[in-house]
């Protein structure tokens, strides 16, 4: 039998395939007229929740709608800078606070931003679980830009630890009023925002969101007219997408070793930004052999930390040393310790083996083992989604089984990490930067050292932690920042943290961003745009792109004069007064009909090709 | 004239079926699909881990200053997760078993309903599929019989092992060298997505023929070698000859041959349903497609439970259905079987 036939039938087949080729060549047009730039978020590919008092409300795209009061930055900004702030005082005693907020601020809709909102926003947060708490007894409109906030003791640390640190978000008074559950509004519709870049409406499975610059931003219309985010499910697609040149900039954390493969993509410039979080061993101290001191010592005089951060972070090393109390340098100077801390263990395992002997462990011929012959073992688990914790448990296996300890690694799901570390079953050392704390910025916020969870199981007491250092902290909280108690006793606590061994901090994750050279993203000197150390939440989450890159221009320089000059105009006062001002699209426009379209094109096709085959053969017959 | 064709092409159909075979079948299916409920409950919740606790760790993460234990129990409240797992179970089937079965919330996406975010995605997951396999079924039929005309030629010879060496390829893996050569290094296609920034449809197909073209090759390998195993066969059966002999034209033998190599493979795309959406969520992850694939995996790495049970009770329907479908169509496709003749099952006559 000839083929001659099946060739012919194969017709329809080649044009289809032939069509989807053509498809790869045809010049997709980005987007018209607006310059867009492209962004990502990586960890979710759906948002259906845009409300910052809701608990599901997605925090790594609300934090680019509502700007907050106040925000902690990294030196060489002070700990606390006001975002929407102009400025704020204390009573005497700490129990009344005056906030006061910027003149002029706008929401997205032309209204204005003033202090009902703030009133209507602290109240909000002083009520619901979702934000973090602070005990106020009363809120009470001063005038259009101020509120008071008085407390019934005084409250120290107010605006650093209460309104800084945790980033609270300020809602629009007349759109969040209307909703009887605050805690059920989804906000996807009609929203009001007040960052650089906002959203009007969002259909949920739209992938990406497109943001529009807000002209009413109170640091003046943003340079760019678009920001589209992308969401991405797997960190190496966004990884590849940013290296095919579809995306303009890619945001990260981890240690260098993770963000390497965004360090030689061509036209494009990798930036370490502000610490995220410190990868830890974390201690599970309520079981024997852990829950002793020495035995925690001796294991950190084992650990070669450099050899560890030399491994991870390769040229970035050094800005990734983390001291053994976990502030940063700066703020261990301000307690009297050197950068490194009250505490250091140098590696030396004769003094740990001392250690261990104290405790009347032996090394026979090499085997640590108890007093009645036991082998010494300990389990390390680390969260398997994480693309360091392996590398890093296995390095330290391989530590201390000089020591004659028997050192086991097991990779546990991240959600069976989590839920493991905060119970004191079925673990011995947890390799994590799973922790619900970044590096510890000052001594202000020392308390969140507490985030650290393994509770106690019949008392539901966080057990991590020496009670000697919680009583220190709570007694440093009772005086103002900086000042001689709170330093003294600040001081107690950290000296506490580092001697006990908690945890061993390995190194500082940072939070990276590679961007491509086209655009012009701030400038290193000036501290604007992605060199800008403000987190503006807490910074484990350093989402708040949008906020950090509004001086973008268009078109790369490298020249510092342009970047003066593009940090300057965009802090140039808003012209919100003017009529010209377009109003923003209504709604965006849904993917069903296109994805239909493109059905119907492809079943169109096929028709057409089966006609031609049909007429050729026809054709052939007659 | 057009009455008595229907007529008769219903009475062909009546005497190649009975109603106890259907019966029977449906019946197995039916406990199939319970049994289907149950597992569907039991295995996402014998995954490690615990979504209340995540969320609440991720929530004190978010927000400093929060009480754990407080957002735990709230977490626990709001999701129904500090109820005994009976309840969570007793509850799960009323609101399963019903006429428009609901899965309730998704955990990730509250407030939005688990079938809202599996439907989102299920549309994009039939485009790659519908497109991929008619492209790999259609060409891997005719490539099957056209090898099976040159058997032991040049061609076969060198092609065989070419498709089972492309069997042997995991889908991401292929997903991945295409997306550094056709995306890093040419910059020609897409790496990720299902459009560009504003969806057109150009965008969506020039978003589709990378993962389009990884499904096909991953698949079309199967299609190829089992119908050109069954077209030799049939190559070499009596009524080929007697076709020949009767003087039949090449085209109508050829029809023949392919009519008759084309059920299994169209028994095994039937069958295979299921293979092709767990083998599609590979690729749609690598490409980050927002297709079921990208919503499974979310959802068991978040452990969304309604999300995972409503994707998996669609699997499974989808699966069913199909092979009832598989089951039930055959007669029609191969005159040969018939469920009539026999009480207990199919025959071939």
């Amino acid at each position: 039998l000839d083929a001659q036939v099946t060739s012919r039938r194969l017709a329809p087949v080649v044009l289809l395939v032939a069509f989807l080729l053509l498809m790869a060549y045809v010049p997709v047009p980005r987007g018209a007229s607006p310059t867009i730039i492209t962004l990502s978020r990586t960890g979710f590919t759906d948002v259906a929740n845009l409300n910052p008092f809701s608990p599901e409300g997605v925090y790594g795209i609300y934090v680019e709608l509502y700007l907050p009061f106040a925000a902690n930055a990294f030196p060489p900004s002070p700990e606390v800078v006001p975002v929407l702030a102009q400025g704020w005082s204390h009573s005497a005693n700490y129990s009344q606070w005056t906030l006061n907020l910027k003149q002029g601020l706008k929401w997205d809709d032309g209204t204005p931003l003033n202090a009902t909102d703030l009133y209507y926003s602290l109240q909000l947060t002083n009520n619901t679980f979702v934000q973090g708490p602070f005990d106020a007894h009363s809120f009470k409109i001063l005038n259009s830009t101020a509120v008071r906030v008085s407390f019934s003791a005084p409250d120290y640390h107010f605006v650093e630890v209460g309104l800084g640190s945790t980033g609270i978000e300020i809602v629009p008074y007349h759109a969040f009023s209307k909703q009887s559950n605050i805690t059920a509004f989804a906000n996807l519709q009609n929203i009001v925002a007040d960052g650089p870049y906002v959203l009007y409406n969002y259909a949920e499975g739209t992938n990406p969101m497109v943001f529009q610059a807000n002209p009413y931003f109170f640091g003046g219309k943003p340079q760019i007219d678009e920001a589209a985010v992308y969401l991405f499910s797997s960190f190496s697609s966004a990884i590849n997408t940013y290296d095919s040149g579809q995306l303009d900039a890619l945001w990260s954390n981890g240690a260098y070793s993770t963000v390497k493969p965004l360090a030689s993509v061509q036209g494009s410039t990798l930036v370490q930004s502000v610490p995220a979080t410190t990868l830890v061993a974390l201690m599970n101290n309520w079981r024997y052999p852990l829950n002793t001191t020495a035995f925690r010592q001796a294991l950190a005089y084992a650990t070669d930390r450099v050899q560890i951060n030399n491994l991870l972070n390769g040229p970035f090393a050094s800005s990734s040393e983390v001291p053994w109390d976990m502030l940063l340098p700066q703020y261990n100077k301000w307690l009297g310790f050197s950068g490194d801390g009250p505490v250091s263990y140098s590696t030396n395992l004769t003094t740990a083996s001392n250690l261990l002997a104290s405790m009347g462990l032996n090394n026979v011929g090499g085997n640590l083992q108890y007093a009645n012959g036991t082998q010494v073992s300990l389990n390390i688990i680390f969260n398997g989604g994480s693309a360091d914790a392996g590398s890093v448990a296995t390095l330290l296996q391989e530590q201390w089984s000089k020591l004659g300890i028997s050192v086991t690694v097991t990779s546990e799901s991240s959600s069976n990490e989590a839920a493991l570390a905060t119970t004191d079953q079925g673990w011995q050392v947890d390799v994590s930067s799973n922790a619900p704390m970044g590096p510890v910025q000052g001594p202000g916020i020392l308390a969140e050292q507490s985030g650290w969870q393994v509770t106690d199981p019949t008392t539901g007491v966080n057990v991590t932690l020496s009670p000697n250092y919680i009583g220190n902290v709570t007694l440093a909280e009772q005086y103002p920042t900086n000042s001689t108690d709170f330093n003294t006793y600040a001081g107690s606590a950290v000296t506490v943290f580092a001697k006990t061994v908690p945890m061993i901090p390995l190194y500082d994750e940072f939070n990276w961003v590679a961007v491509n050279n086209n655009f012009f993203w701030g400038s290193p000197t000036q501290h604007t745009g992605i060199y800008n150390p403000q987190t503006v939440a807490s910074q484990i989450l350093w989402y708040e792109t949008m906020a950090l890159m509004h001086p973008l221009a268009a078109s790369t320089t490298s020249s510092s004069s342009h970047s003066t000059t593009s940090s300057t105009q965009s802090m140039t006062a808003p012209t919100t007064t003017s009529s010209s001002m377009t109003s923003p699209s209504s709604a965006p426009s849904t993917n069903d009909y296109y994805l239909y379209a493109a059905v119907i094109v492809l079943v169109v096709v096929v028709i057409a090709a089966l006609a031609l085959s049909r007429s050729r053969r026809g054709h052939k017959a007659t | 004239m057009q009455a008595g064709r229907l007529s008769s092409a219903l009475k062909s159909l009546r005497s190649r079926y009975n109603r106890k075979y259907f019966a029977v079948r449906v019946a197995d299916l039916v406990i199939v699909f319970f049994a289907i409920l149950i597992i569907n409950f039991i295995l996402p919740r014998l995954m490690p881990g615990n979504f209340a606790i995540i969320f609440a760790r991720q929530l004190t993460l978010e927000h400093h200053g929060l009480s754990y234990p407080t957002v735990l129990h709230t977490i626990e409240k709001q999701f129904g997760l500090g109820t005994p797992i009976t309840t969570q179970f007793f509850r799960y089937l009323q609101d399963v078993v019903s006429l428009a079965p609901s899965f309730g919330a998704s955990f990730q996406y509250y407030p939005a309903d688990a079938w809202t975010v599996v439907f989102i995605a299920l549309k994009w997951t039939l485009l790659l599929l519908g497109v991929s396999q008619a492209i790999a079924w259609s060409s891997g039929l005719f490539i099957g019989v056209f090898l099976a005309l040159r058997k032991n030629s040049a061609v076969d010879r060198v092609l065989q092992p070419v498709f089972y060496f492309l069997n042997s390829i995991p889908g991401y893996w292929l997903g991945m060298m295409f997306i550094f050569l056709f995306a890093i290094e040419l910059r020609v296609l897409p790496a990720s997505q299902a459009y560009d920034i504003t969806p057109t449809v150009l965008g969506i197909l020039n978003h589709m023929v990378l993962p389009v073209t990884v499904l096909v090759i991953i698949t079309l390998p199967s299609h190829v070698l089992v119908t050109r195993a069954t077209a030799i066969e049939v190559l070499d059966s009596d009524f080929v000859l007697l076709s020949k002999a009767q003087g039949l034209g090449r085209r109508r033998i050829l029809l023949r041959v392919l009519r008759n190599s084309m059920l299994p493979s169209l028994t095994r795309i039937f069958l295979t349903i299921g293979y092709l959406i767990g083998g599609v969520i590979t690729v749609e992850y690598t490409f980050s497609y927002p297709g079921m694939g990208t919503v499974i995996g979310n959802a068991v790495l978040t452990l969304d439970y309604p999300v995972l049970q409503a994707a998996l009770y669609l699997t499974s329907l989808v699966i069913l259905l199909s092979n009832l479908a598989a089951d039930l169509l055959y007669p029609l496709v191969d005159p040969r079987v018939s469920y009539a003749a026999s009480e207990q099952g199919g025959r071939l006559l």
